[in-house]
């Protein structure tokens, strides 16, 4: 329960941060845990084939090691989902092929490498969730963004189909739009 | 009297059938009450089911919105429930307590309370909510729970459409067999009345029987207690219908008894009773009568003629007499039994002072009846106490004076009432069959009397012994006789047999292979009192009869009109070659006039009184009595 609770004490926290414009870089920091919370839901609603798991029993998040987003999301390390423990990976120009990954966190400063790597992690077991508006739209499965000062997300089924990752109908649900 | 039975019976029978509808109805009511109250809890707890279920559902489905903060969808979760008819209203709540999202069908107020909750979710029952508690969990943990409230207005209606039913259905139960149990008590009813009838009538006669008749009496007593009125009755039986019935036939003596019964309902009132008590015993119980007394023997009077008149059946007539002796109330008895009692000495008398007559009841009746009890009760134990003992007299040949035999005559001395007439107390014996025994004593004390006085030296005589018709009908009448005749030793001609005129006429087949053996055996025969009943001389022919004894009331009216008919009765006699001996001899001129006309015997206080054994002795051993010459 006291992992959960981040988020209904950030969404607080947020209102709060919303009558104080002058904290910006507070707000960034709150807004990554945020970000942080829904990727873990996200892995929650998301089934992986089971070939995804050979050899160990973790899922791996992977994050660009010079991404904003691994502060944050290094609290997530040692959670568990779904009986599986959370590993958070930092990436190092994109070895994708050297290390297991099941998450890709991607955002603004992967946009020039996602051509590449959209290639490197097609039909793998490899969920892919965007911060940025750009890859959202290029291939992304699942895209954040931000409306009306609230973050909402995108679904790509048809290429999390050919990746055989599977979404829970209940996040499905929940997605702005599902493609 | 018996129209007040089945009208109370049936009020009866209904009281029951009322009784049985309410015990019938309680029960259905009390089984119907409980088929609701478990149908009640059955559906309560189907519907507590049914929303746990839902509210299952919503709490998994919603474990997404919740963690994902989602209002919006929470809300669409809650909102699926809209189909659910039950379902009021819903809402999601975070664990702390903080509400995710609302739902409340239209209408009805939102969720505001927060349910208590508890780790297994929970569920709370009031008169007008059902309220369902459940936890929203994800990996695991609980991260919030769902809150849903159901109305009961369809829980109840259902309960009510059920309870109708179930009312309904027993209700229609309960009228059926209502319905049935009706049908059933009249049948009953009516077989009970019918049973009723069989028994308290007589199949026969369809009068009512004696149990009717004790009834009808004891209600006739009872209403005449309350308006004071008086309640007469006629008990009557027919004096010679035994006779009848053996002679003809059982048929033809139901068919009589048909016929009696519409004589005595006819010649009676309309408000009189007529029963069949017994055998050929009718009972008339007269309700409300004015003129008691004349009412009781008007009717009594008309019934004892109307029976007289002769009975047609087929080309046979029969004459029938009957008896009849009344008693009324309150005067006689005050109560049925006496009452009753008092109508039987009535009729008794009745008989006793020559059938085909009527008597009311007197007090003297009663002190009559109670006399006569008193005697046979003495007479049973006459014989134990050596009471009775035998008087003899003598025969006496009117020729030569010589006495040829002696009559023996019972003489019974009770300690209290001292000496009894033999004319009371042997038509007692008679009666009560006492006379079988003391008849075989009388036998066999003559026998061994006249045995003893041989032994001690007395010319051989007669001995005459009365037989009574119920010794007749004995079947080891012979046998006996043999055995005291061994026993004495004397031989058989010197025994005589008196047996009435009446009593052989009575069954002439059977009486005369009796007499013919009793003749053969040597035994005397004579005929007593010749001349009082039939008197057939044709009879007198086919009877194996040695002597005629004639009468004492026709040698009373000598000398005078008598004498023709004794000459006659002579002379008749000796043509048949029997002998004549008269009786009651007490007159030198009866004495004469019988020696004229040629008597052959003769007994009576002219030649000597009964007397004692002891007493006699002398005057057999004499073995004469004087006779004076005729010139």
């Amino acid at each position: 329960m006291s992992r959960l609770n981040p988020i209904s004490f950030w969404r607080k926290m947020l209102v709060a941060f919303a009558f104080m414009p002058g904290l910006l870089v507070a707000q960034q920091v709150h807004e990554n845990a945020l970000k942080t919370a829904f990727v873990y839901n996200f892995v929650m609603f998301t089934e992986w084939p089971q070939e995804a798991f050979k050899g160990s029993n973790s899922i791996n998040i992977c994050v660009n090691a010079i991404n904003d987003m691994q502060q944050a999301m290094l609290t997530l390390d040692g959670k568990s989902a779904g009986g599986r423990h959370i590993k958070v990976r930092q990436l190092r120009n994109f070895d994708i092929k050297q290390t297991q990954c099941h998450v890709l966190y991607l955002d603004s400063i992967d946009r020039k490498k996602w051509p590449t790597l959209k290639k490197l992690v097609a039909r793998t077991a490899i969920l892919t969730i965007s911060d940025e508006d750009g890859i959202g739209q290029d291939g992304a499965m699942i895209a954040l963004s931000l409306q009306d000062n609230k973050i909402v997300f995108d679904i790509n089924q048809t290429v999390a189909r050919e990746s055989q990752l599977t979404f829970s109908s209940k996040l499905l649900r929940l997605a702005r739009t599902v493609k | 009297m018996s129209e007040k039975q089945p009208i109370d019976w049936l009020q009866r029978g209904h009281n029951k059938a009322v009784n049985n509808l309410v015990i019938a109805g309680s029960a259905l009511v009390v089984s119907s009450v409980l088929l609701i109250l478990f149908l009640s809890l059955m559906m309560r707890s189907e519907l507590i089911d049914d929303c746990i279920v839902q509210t299952n559902m919503v709490a998994s489905n919603s474990n997404a919105a919740l963690l994902f903060d989602d209002e919006k969808t929470g809300q669409e979760i809650l909102s699926s429930l809209a189909t659910s008819p039950s379902f009021k209203s819903g809402a999601i709540y975070y664990i702390s307590g903080e509400v995710l999202a609302r739902y409340s069908q239209d209408g009805n107020a939102p969720l505001e309370t927060l349910p208590n909750r508890s780790a297994s979710g929970n569920h709370t029952f009031s008169a007008r909510h059902l309220e369902v508690t459940r936890e929203i969990s994800s990996n695991e943990k609980a991260i919030g729970f769902v809150a849903l409230q159901f109305g009961l207005t369809q829980f109840y209606h259902r309960l009510a459409g059920y309870s109708a039913l179930i009312l309904g259905v027993a209700l229609g139960a309960l009228l059926i067999v209502q319905l049935f149990l009706s049908r059933m008590k009249i049948t009953v009813n009516r077989a009970e009345l019918h049973l009723d009838y069989l028994a308290h009538s007589d199949p026969v006669t369809s009068l009512p029987n004696r149990r009717a008749f004790n009834r009808g009496l004891e209600d006739a007593l009872s209403a005449a207690a309350h308006t004071g009125g008086e309640v007469g009755l006629i008990m009557m039986d027919l004096d010679n219908f035994k006779v009848v019935n053996d002679t003809m036939g059982h048929q033809y003596g139901d068919e009589i008894l048909r016929l009696v019964a519409q004589r005595l309902i006819t010649s009676s009132r309309s408000n009189d009773i007529v029963c069949r008590t017994g055998g050929d015993e009718f009972v008339i119980i007269m309700r409300e009568i004015n003129e008691s007394i004349v009412d009781l023997d008007t009717i009594a009077k008309r019934i004892v003629n109307v029976l007289s008149d002769p009975f047609h059946l087929g080309e046979h007539e029969f004459f029938l007499t009957a008896s009849a002796g009344s008693s009324l109330y309150p005067i006689d008895a005050a109560d049925s039994e006496t009452l009753i009692r008092k109508a039987d000495t009535a009729m008794y008398s009745a008989k006793q002072s020559g059938k085909n007559t009527f008597a009311k009841f007197t007090p003297e009746m009663d002190t009559s009846a109670q006399r006569r009890m008193v005697l046979e009760g003495g007479l049973r134990k006459s014989l134990i106490n050596q009471e009775l003992m035998l008087h003899y007299q003598p025969q006496v040949a009117l020729n030569s004076g010589k006495i040829v035999g002696v009559e023996a005559l019972l003489r019974w001395y009770h300690p209290e009432l001292g000496s009894v007439s033999p004319t009371e107390f042997i038509p007692v014996a008679e009666e009560s069959g006492l006379i079988v025994d003391i008849g075989q004593w009388v036998l066999q004390t003559a026998c061994l009397q006249m045995a003893d006085w041989i032994t001690n030296g007395i010319a051989p005589i007669r001995v005459a012994v009365n037989l009574s018709i119920r010794q007749l009908k004995e079947q080891r009448l012979m046998q006996n006789i043999h055995s005291i005749l061994d026993l004495s030793g004397l031989p058989p001609s010197l025994l005589e047999l008196e047996i009435t005129e009446g009593i052989m006429m009575e069954n002439v087949q059977e009486n005369i292979v009796l007499l013919k053996n009793i003749r053969e055996a040597g035994i005397i025969l004579s005929i007593d009192d010749f001349g009082t009943g039939y008197s057939s001389l044709s009879y007198l022919k086919r009877f194996p009869v040695d002597l005629l004894k004639i009468d004492r009331s026709f040698i009373s009216d000598l000398p005078g009109e008598g004498k023709a008919f004794i000459t006659a009765i002579i002379a008749m006699a000796h043509s048949l070659g029997l002998s004549v001996i008269a009786e009651g001899v007490e007159t030198d001129a009866q004495m004469r006039f019988l020696k004229e006309v040629g008597c052959d015997m003769a007994q009576g206080y002219y030649f000597a009184r009964p007397k004692s054994p002891s007493q006699l002795l002398d005057m057999l051993r004499e073995g004469y009595i004087e006779i004076p010459p005729l010139f």
